[in-house]
């Protein structure tokens, strides 16, 4: 045990400073391992950060997608609403636009009032049956036999 | 104013500047007559029959000198009057009286000896005259 020891200790001696460069080395060959995986993107937070990304990145579409679908369905009950919102207007238009045809015949009947036919218009006066215009500017009277 | 009474409703009448009216003249008896109270007979039953009558005679003038009450009666059935209340028309005293004053007027009144007469507006023309005589007179009656 003893000679194990020195031989140990003697070889630990001579070798303590092997051993300190052998640490040293060691340490930066771990440092540049370390660096040379961070760089690769092995880094503990760099994994996770793509990952999560990815992860995101499908909730996100997928979050995305109920948005959209929820933007799609709420579009047409924004469509709808705005259609409701349109129906009471346009009814109220139409309202609006009925009475508007209605009195456009009014006055187009009154403008567009067809004369009235005088050639089968007969109204009496002073025991005559008068044919036509009871305002006409001439009136001829026709004295005659019909034999 | 057979021949031109078509001309003169197409462009006047319908126009709504030229009325119409048909004063009885009672130149032939009893035939004249007839004739005369079968037009006011339809007359009575629709303003328009008058002149529906009245054009029905003149197309038929030739058989009017030999017509009774019951050609008339049936010149109303063919223009679709009541032909009990036009027979009792033509029986009616009070439409030849009528007829006989409208006779009276146009000799008395209006002084005219001829046959046919006009009077446009307040002007007398007595004898036939052609379509652009009427238009004329026409003219000079509306300025």
């Amino acid at each position: 045990m003893d000679d194990f020891l020195p031989e140990r200790q003697a070889s630990g001696k001579p070798g303590t400073k092997a051993s300190v460069r052998h640490a040293k080395f060691t340490f930066l060959l771990a440092v540049v391992l370390c660096a040379a995986l961070i760089a690769v993107g092995c880094g503990p937070g760099s994994a996770p950060m793509v990952d999560s990304e990815d992860d995101t990145a499908v909730p996100e579409a997928a979050a995305a997608e109920p948005e959209e679908a929820d933007t799609a369905s709420r579009e047409p009950a924004t469509e709808e609403a705005s259609a409701e919102d349109a129906e009471p207007a346009e009814s109220t238009e139409v309202a609006e636009a009925e009475p508007e045809p209605v009195s456009d015949p009014e006055p187009d009947e009154a403008v567009v009032e067809d004369p009235p036919d005088w050639t089968t218009h007969v109204f009496v006066d002073g025991g005559y049956y008068v044919l036509g215009n009871p305002e006409a500017e001439v009136s001829i009277l026709d004295a005659g036999d019909f034999l | 104013m057979l021949r031109v009474e078509p001309l003169l409703i197409e462009n006047y009448v319908a126009a709504g500047t030229v009325n119409l009216r048909f004063n009885h003249v009672l130149d032939h008896g009893g035939a004249s007559e007839r004739a005369s109270a079968a037009t006011e007979c339809a007359g009575q039953q629709d303003p328009y029959s008058f002149w529906t009558m009245h054009n029905h005679l003149f197309e038929n003038i030739s058989s009017l000198f030999s017509a009774n009450v019951d050609t008339y009666v049936g010149y109303a059935e063919g223009l679709g009057l009541d032909t009990d209340a036009f027979g009792s028309c033509m029986a009616d005293p009070a439409v030849l009286d009528k007829i006989r004053a409208q006779h009276d007027y146009r000799t008395n009144e209006l002084n005219i000896r001829r046959r046919p007469a006009f009077l446009i507006n307040d002007s007398v023309y007595q004898g036939g005259l052609p379509y652009d005589a009427f238009e004329r007179a026409i003219a000079e009656a509306m300025n």
